[in-house]
C-alpha cells in the first residue's frame, strides 16, 4: 500500500473511531474508565486518544513497535536488520534511565539506484501499512524511508523502518546490531508506548542488568508471561529465560541448567522458581542455579543435573560439590523397586545419595560403595543405607550401614558387606574391636546350608536355615 | 551572519535560524559519544529538540523547511553507508512523502548520507509541502551554498 493512502486511511479512520466505537472493540479502554470515567465520557476527542497516548495512531507518522506486530515479542521481526538508534533520557519504561530505540529496516532483495540508500517497493520484505487495529499502537508499519545510521554501517541499501525496537540496554553493546556510539537523542517520543511493553517491569530490570540484548541471554523470544499455575512471570530469551514470583524476585536461568529446568517440568517441577541466577562454583569448575526446592549444577564433565529434597539437604550437609560427594551426574531417580529415590555424584571412587521415607537420605561413597554396588545395590542383602559414611571410634576404620547389613573397610582390609545374622552376631562381638577384627571377605557358601565369612582374626560360620552364627576367632 | 562551530559553519540567508549544538558528554552513557549537530529551520527552533527534527518539523508550513546536518563522526569514514564523497545537491526529485523520520501529512523529506574531509555526515531535510518541492527546493539550495566543513579540531 502507498504512503499517502496509508496516510489518507489512517486520517479517516482516527477520525471515525469515535468513543463508541472504540468502546466496543479495545479492552485497554478499561484503564481510561478506571482512571477518570466522567472525564473520559464527557471530555471532547477520540478514545483511541484518551486511552492511548501521544503519538500512537497511524496518522502520527511515527514507527509502529516492533512487539505490536510481533506477537509482543520485542525483537526485529525475520527478514530486517538494524539500521540505526536514538534515544529519550528518563523513561519510564527503562525505570528512570534512558530508553533506546532502534530501528528495523527491511532487507532488500535487490540493491538502490544512485545516490538512495533505500530500495524500491518490489524488493521489500515488508510492505507499508498501519499497526493492527482495535489496539494502541497503530502506527506505520513499513513505510518511513528514512535511517539514522550508525547500525550496519557496512549495509548501505535497506528498505523503510519496518517496526522499532525498545531496549534498556546502549544499542553498541549488543554486537549482532552493529552499531557505533554516535548518539541521537529524541526526548518527545520518550512518551510513546505499546500495550505489551510495560514500564520497568522486574524481569526487563533484571535483563538490563544482566546486558539486554547483548547479554548471556540473548534477544527476546516471548513477552512476559504468566505461568500456568499463575503464581509467576516469565520470558523466554534466546539463550535462556527470567522467572519471576513474588517470593523468589526475578532470576536468570540459561544454557544446559534450563535445560534441566526445563526437563524437570519448569517451576512447576521438583525445582520451583529460581532463587539465584547461574553462579560460578567456587572450585571454578562448575555453574549452578539454586531455586526454592532444589539446585541444578553442572560441569562441562558431568552435565547438568538437578538435586532436591532431602537428597540436597544430605548433600548440602556435605559441602555441596566441595565435600566427599563431588557433582551430580544424574537428576533425582526412582528406584527399581519404586521405594526410593537417588542421586549419583560424581565424588572420588563414585559416589551417591539413596532416600527412602524409612531411612532418610543417606550418602554412601568410595570404596564402601563400591562394594555395595557389586551385592547388586538396594535390591541386594544390604539393602538401602541407613547412615552416611563414618568412622570407626578408633579412627581407622570407615562404615555404612545398611537397612540388612553394613559394608566395613580399614586400611589394612578393603570394603566388605557384612550381611544379616553374621552383621548382628559380630555387632553382639564388638564390632571391629571385637575378637575378630575387620571383614576381610564376603560370606561364601560352604555347604548345602552353610556359608562362612572370614575375617581379620577368624571366622564367621553360618547356617543358613536358621540364622545361626558362630563366631570363631583364630 | 556566518555561524560556526564544531567545524560546521552556516552563512544563513534572511529568514533561517540556525543552531550547531553538541550534547554534553554528561548526557551520554558510558562509552556514548555526542556529536555535532547543525539546525537551520525558516521557523523558531524549539530549545528542546530532536537531532533529527522532533518537535520542529509539526511546526513547519507549507513554505518551511527544516534541515539537520549530523556528523557520524570519523569512524564512519569507509563504511559504505558513507561511500559517497562530497556534500550532495538535493533536486526537487530527491524529496518524497515517506522519506521522512515521522510523516506528517504534506511534508517531504530526504536524506544524505556521505564523506567530506575526514568525517561522515548525515544530511536529512524537510519541504513543509511537498507541493511547493521545486521553490522549497531552491530555497534550500541558497542556504547550503553557504555551508562550510572544515575538520572538527579547527572550530
Amino acid at each position: 500500500m502507498s504512503t499517502p493512502l496509508v496516510d489518507r486511511l489512517a486520517g479517516l479512520l482516527a477520525a471515525r473511531t469515535g468513543r463508541r466505537g472504540f468502546l466496543a472493540r479495545t479492552a485497554v479502554v478499561g484503564s481510561a474508565l478506571a482512571v477518570g470515567p466522567v472525564s473520559f465520557l464527557t471530555r471532547p476527542g477520540t478514545a483511541y486518544a484518551a486511552v492511548c497516548g501521544i503519538d500512537s495512531t497511524c496518522s502520527s507518522g511515527y514507527t509502529v513497535f516492533c512487539a505490536t506486530i510481533n506477537g509482543g515479542v520485542n525483537r526485529c521481526p525475520p527478514g530486517s536488520l538494524v539500521g540505526g538508534w536514538w534515544k529519550s533520557d528518563g523513561s519510564g519504561f527503562c525505570c528512570g534511565g534512558a530508553r533506546y530505540y532502534v530501528d528495523c529496516h527491511s532487507y532488500c532483495s535487490c540493491g538502490c539506484s544512485g545516490r538512495s540508500t533505500f530500495c524500491g517497493e518490489g524488493c521489500r520484505a515488508c510492505s507499508c501499512g498501519c499497526g493492527p487495529t482495535g489496539q494502541c499502537d497503530q502506527r506505520k508499519v513499513c513505510c518511513n524511508e528514512f535511517r539514522y545510521g550508525q547500525c550496519h554501517q557496512d549495509v548501505r541499501c535497506t528498505g523503510p523502518v519496518w517496526c522499532r525496537v525498545v531496549t534498556c540496554t546502549p544499542p553498541w553493546r549488543i554486537p549482532a546490531w552493529d552499531c557505533s556510539t554516535t548518539s541521537a537523542t529524541d526526548q518527545r517520543t520518550g512518551q510513546h508506548s505499546a500495550p505489551s511493553l510495560q514500564d520497568c517491569t522486574a524481569i526487563g530490570s533484571r535483563y538490563t542488568a544482566l546486558g539486554g540484548q547483548g547479554g548471556v541471554l540473548g534477544e527476546a523470544r516471548t513477552p512476559e508471561l504468566a505461568t500456568p499455575a499463575r503464581d509467576g512471570v516469565y520470558q523466554h530469551f534466546d539463550a535462556g529465560s527470567i522467572y519471576l514470583s513474588a517470593a523468589t524476585g526475578a532470576h536468570e536461568v540459561h544454557g544446559a541448567i534450563r535445560e534441566t529446568f526445563a526437563r524437570t517440568g519448569w517451576e512447576a517441577g521438583p525445582l520451583g522458581y529460581p532463587v539465584t541466577d547461574e553462579t560460578p562454583t567456587p572450585d571454578g569448575r562448575g555453574r549452578f542455579n539454586h531455586f526454592q526446592r532444589g539446585s541444578v549444577y553442572w560441569t562441562a564433565a558431568t552435565g547438568a543435573f538437578e538435586v532436591h529434597g532431602a537428597i540436597r539437604e544430605t548433600w548440602r550437609t556435605l559441602g555441596w560439590e566441595r565435600g566427599v560427594l563431588g557433582y551430580p551426574v544424574t537428576d533425582e531417580s526412582t528406584t527399581p523397586d519404586g521405594r526410593g529415590r537417588y542421586n549419583h555424584f560424581d565424588g572420588s571412587g563414585g559416589a551417591s545419595v539413596y532416600w527412602t521415607a524409612e531411612t532418610g537420605a543417606q550418602a554412601v561413597v568410595g570404596d564402601l560403595r563400591e562394594a555395595w554396588a557389586r551385592t547388586g545395590w538396594e535390591a541386594g542383602p544390604l539393602g538401602y543405607p541407613v547412615t552416611g559414611p563414618l568412622r570407626t571410634p578408633d579412627g581407622a576404620g570407615r562404615f555404612t550401614h545398611f537397612e540388612r547389613g553394613s559394608v566395613y573397610a580399614s586400611p589394612a582390609t578393603a570394603a566388605t558387606p557384612v550381611v544379616g545374622a553374621v552383621r548382628d552376631a559380630w555387632a553382639a562381638s564388638g564390632w571391629e574391636t571385637g575378637p575378630l577384627g575387620y571383614p576381610v571377605a564376603p560370606a561364601v557358601p560352604t555347604g548345602p546350608d552353610q556359608a562362612r565369612q572370614q575375617f581379620q582374626r577368624g571366622v564367621a560360620q553360618l547356617t543358613v536355615s536358621t540364622g545361626a552364627v558362630v563366631l570363631l576367632p583364630v | 551572519m556566518l555561524l560556526s562551530a564544531h567545524g560546521m559553519g552556516l552563512d544563513a540567508p534572511p529568514g533561517w535560524e540556525v543552531r550547531i549544538t553538541r550534547r554534553s558528554p554528561t548526557q551520554e552513557e558510558g562509552e556514548s559519544r555526542s556529536r555535532p549537530v547543525l539546525h537551520a529551520a525558516t521557523v523558531a527552533l524549539p530549545v528542546v529538540r530532536g537531532d533529527f527534527g522532533g518537535g520542529v518539523t509539526g511546526l513547519l508550513s507549507a513554505t518551511d523547511l527544516f534541515v539537520s546536518l549530523f556528523d557520524h563522526g570519523p569512524d564512519a569514514v569507509g563504511t559504505p553507508l558513507f561511500a559517497d564523497r562530497g556534500r550532495p545537491r538535493p533536486v526537487p526529485a530527491d524529496f518524497s512523502p515517506n522519506r521522512l523520520q515521522r510523516t506528517i501529512p504534506g511534508q517531504s523529506g530526504g536524506q544524505w548520507f556521505f564523506t567530506e574531509g575526514d568525517r561522515a555526515f548525515c544530511l536529512y531535510v524537510v519541504l513543509g509541502s511537498h507541493a511547493r518541492r521545486v521553490e522549497l527546493v531552491n530555497r534550500l539550495g541558497g542556504l547550503l551554498s553557504t555551508l562550510q566543513l572544515t575538520p572538527e579540531d579547527a572550530s
